[in-house]
């Protein structure tokens, strides 16, 4: 049979993959000392696994740098050596060197990592002297084919075997008819059965064997071949293979030489599969469970198809009711359809997390603090785009926690802090939304330095009044960085602007929240998914626009009196204690309106960036969820609009996006100032 | 048809052996470890049970000596996949009741040259 071992190369690959990121998260639980046998346990099943899978795929030269591995991880699971810091870094390491190996196999490539011959270099200085390097089955030379010597062809002769079985080897599975019909294949067998060795009634157990056989076998085989016949049973049992031209030779004598059954391994199998890197980008992992719902979901729907066109077949009036009944199932079963579709493209956010032990850990020993990395809800779910355009901007984020807001073990000791600094990356729901918290407990923000900072490079005006909040805001700015030179951390030219237009890229934002001397706390906010949103229609003249409803706080209608003036012309009005500046959406996107005054339309308050703003709107219309269209993609990218959707009666209605505008209306407004500025110098 | 169960952990090579085995005209069922492979042992009737040793949650050794407590399974042969070169696991397995191994890396030809020699 011709069985191509290529098809399971790539299952192999994202198997090792995932068993690679597996050990690292393992690896970081360990700590020099104290050993936890199922953590290096489960490290050493991955190490074997690789180790095995490679052999029988082929990889040889994997199979071979895994099995240094695999002896260290072995000795220290037998305790035989106590685990030391330098053992954890080495298998860390070595996570590198595999990842990047599987990812040339991946591609193709028949290339080795440059850090596996070092690796494997320093695995030698710790491994144990002896015993342990056993050599591997993989490394000899007579691959697939028995010793030479043994092999050697006899010319049909004369062998006498007598089989003294073990006595329990039927409960074991073995049984000697099976022996027996091996030998036959190989020439003329002839058996006589012994029973000198049975005992008396009543000390007889029938589960146990007490024949025990001379045969004779007429062949050309050698006796390792003969001895193969017996190898599963040759431990237990007595077996003496005679040949008229040679000595006597027991089978048991030879029982340690192991090389024969070592040596019966897989022809190399050198094919590599296609190149696999589109594949891995674009495919998706979905747990059985989701696609069960769906699969669900379509019988349902199928189900209420039938019945719906067997109603229009011969309809008349009176079925009018059950036609109803059938239109609301129908659109029940659209929705949770459409709902289960949507969570096949949510995986859980560990997926951006992944890489953060493993950072914290390293960064913190190359800057001398001391951070213990807490991290809860990794199970929240996140639409798959998002995740992927997430994992930079979190990382980043770490990254300066760990560099400017943790203080160094002594600055901590000076302000009276613990020498341990506690970083926390939380995920969770929050009304419809996903909210990360990347959270530490070092110095906080220094304001006087960021405030002064801000104004050497004219970003702020330093005759105004910030308060707190907006100075924190200010390191959002576009060219802002407080710490002089780049540092090797952070700041590799991607400043906390780029974050924060990553994350709003993807319809969301980011807040930030510090108190001096106790760290801070920046948390993100995402919606659920990108494609689909709960949508709130308002009016604006004859024309319908729609908000995203995640960014509505409330909706009010002012009454006279409400709205104030300022000096730059912005009206604003107060909402319990806060001034909330409003903006005329009818003015922004150039329309007609029908309101004659500000207190026939309607207020909604939404908030962006931190802030809040009240848009002025003709009316309020229904609700809806909408399924996001790209503008950009299909015509060009507008502004003060994020897209467009079809609405229920087949119109086109355009998507607000919230940011933009109040971007927009800031600018004109900084703007008309600066002019009127300039108007009073001059004047 | 003969009916064999795999037990193995690791995805690749549990496919691997599947794909082979049903190839080669057996009938196939999948564990993967121990805990699954013996509830599906018990539900099931097996001709040949082929289990890998190093599993989560119950390796392989333990699995065999389970299987040997069943009264259906007390002389179905079972096979060990193993990697140890040495000697030890082997004898583990030998003693917990294990018919016999098959010395990973192997290639298709030689599982089902294997397989034979206990399903005649």
């Amino acid at each position: 049979m011709d069985i191509d071992l290529k098809q399971f190369q790539q299952v192999f690959i994202e198997e090792c993959l995932e068993g690679l990121e597996v050990m690292e998260s393992e690896l970081l639980k360990l700590n020099s000392g104290s050993v936890d046998s199922e953590v290096i346990n489960t490290i050493f099943r991955v190490a074997h696994s690789i180790k095995g899978g490679a052999g029988t795929f082929g990889f040889n030269q994997l199979t071979e740098f895994t099995h240094v591995a695999e002896t260290l991880l072995d000795d220290l699971r037998a305790e035989k050596i106590p685990l030391i810091d330098g053992h954890i870094n080495l298998f860390l390491q070595t996570v590198d060197c595999l990842s990047a190996w599987i990812q040339l196999l991946a591609d193709d490539s028949e290339s080795i990592p440059d850090a596996a011959e070092s690796l494997k270099q320093q695995y030698n200085q710790y491994l144990l002297p002896d015993g342990n390097q056993d050599k591997l089955a993989m490394e000899d030379d007579s691959l697939g084919k028995p010793n030479p010597s043994a092999m050697k062809e006899h010319d049909d002769s004369d062998w006498l075997i007598s089989f003294v079985p073990g006595q329990d080897i039927l409960k074991q599975g073995n049984e000697p008819r099976l022996i027996f019909a091996e030998l036959a294949e190989m020439g003329e067998l002839k058996v006589t059965p012994k029973l000198e060795n049975l005992p008396v009634w009543k000390d007889l157990l029938p589960e146990d064997i007490y024949v025990s056989w001379d045969l004779e076998l007429i062949s050309s085989v050698s006796d390792a071949q003969i001895k193969e016949a017996f190898e599963w049973v040759e431990d237990d049992s007595t077996i003496i293979i005679t040949h008229p031209s040679t000595l006597p030779q027991s089978a048991e004598s030879e029982a340690a030489d192991e090389t024969l059954s070592e040596s019966i391994v897989s022809p190399v199998v050198t094919k590599k599969i296609a190149s696999t890197k589109s594949a891995e980008t674009n495919s998706i992992r979905v747990s059985i469970d989701k696609v069960d719902a769906l699969i669900n979901m379509v019988g349902e729907l199928v189900i209420t198809q039938a019945m719906l066109g067997e109603l229009g077949q011969n309809f008349s009036a009176d079925k009018l009711p059950a036609l109803k009944k059938g239109l609301t199932q129908l659109s029940q079963h659209t929705r949770e359809m459409q709902d289960s579709v949507m969570k096949i493209r949510m995986l859980p956010i560990q997926f951006a997390f992944n890489r953060i032990p493993r950072m914290v850990r390293d960064l913190s020993e190359q800057l001398g603090k001391n951070v213990l990395l807490r991290m809860h809800g990794e199970e929240t779910e996140l639409d798959k785009i998002m995740l992927e355009k997430l994992s930079d901007p979190i990382v980043h984020l770490v990254r300066n926690a760990l560099d400017h807001g943790i203080e160094t073990i002594e600055e901590r000791k000076l302000a009276g802090k613990s020498d341990v600094a506690y970083l926390d990356i939380n995920a969770f729901h929050q009304g419809g939304e996903i909210i990360v918290e990347i959270r530490d407990d070092g110095r906080g923000l220094n304001r006087a330095k960021i405030h002064a900072k801000a104004i050497e490079k004219g970003i702020v005006n330093k005759d105004l009044h910030y308060s707190d909040n907006q100075i924190d805001e200010l390191i959002f700015a576009p060219g802002f960085s407080t710490v002089e030179t780049v540092s090797d951390i952070s700041g590799r030219g991607v400043g906390m602007d780029v974050v924060k237009r990553n994350i709003e890229s993807l319809g969301g934002g980011i807040k930030i929240e510090s108190t001096t001397g106790a760290g801070s706390c920046f948390s993100i906010r995402l919606p659920l998914t990108l494609s689909i949103m709960d949508g709130q229609l308002v009016k604006i003249g004859s024309k319908t626009y729609i908000l995203p409803i995640m960014s509505i706080i409330e909706s009010l209608q002012l009454k006279d009196g409400m709205v104030t003036k300022l000096a730059d012309d912005t009206e604003v009005f107060k909402l319990r204690d806060e001034f909330i500046p409003i903006i005329r959406l009818y003015q922004v996107l150039n329309h007609e309106t029908s309101l004659k005054r500000i207190t026939d339309g309607l207020l909604v308050v939404v908030e962006s960036g931190n802030n809040k703003y009240g848009l002025l709107v003709d009316d309020l219309a229904a609700q809806q969820q909408v399924v996001i269209k790209n503008l950009e993609e299909n015509f060009m990218k507008v502004s003060c609009v994020s897209g467009a959707t079809i609405l229920g009666n087949g119109t086109v209605a355009l998507i607000l996006d919230i940011a933009d505008i109040v971007k927009r209306v800031t600018a004109e407004r900084y703007q008309s100032q600066h002019q009127g500025q300039r108007g009073h110098v001059a004047a | 048809m003969k009916r064999i169960l795999a037990v193995d952990d690791s995805v690749s090579i549990r496919e691997m052996v599947l794909f082979t085995l049903k190839q080669a005209g057996y009938e196939v069922d999948s564990a993967v470890d121990g805990v699954d492979g013996l509830a599906k042992a018990k539900s099931g009737n097996f001709d040949l049970i082929i289990s890998d040793i190093n599993m989560p949650r119950m390796d392989g050794i333990s699995l065999i000596s389970q299987l040997r407590n069943e009264s259906a399974y007390k002389f179905t042969p079972i096979l060990m996949l193993t990697t140890e070169s040495g000697a030890d696991k082997k004898m583990a397995g030998k003693s917990a009741g294990a018919t016999g191994w098959i010395v990973k890396p192997f290639n298709p030809e030689k599982l089902i040259a294997t397989v034979q020699k206990v399903l005649r």
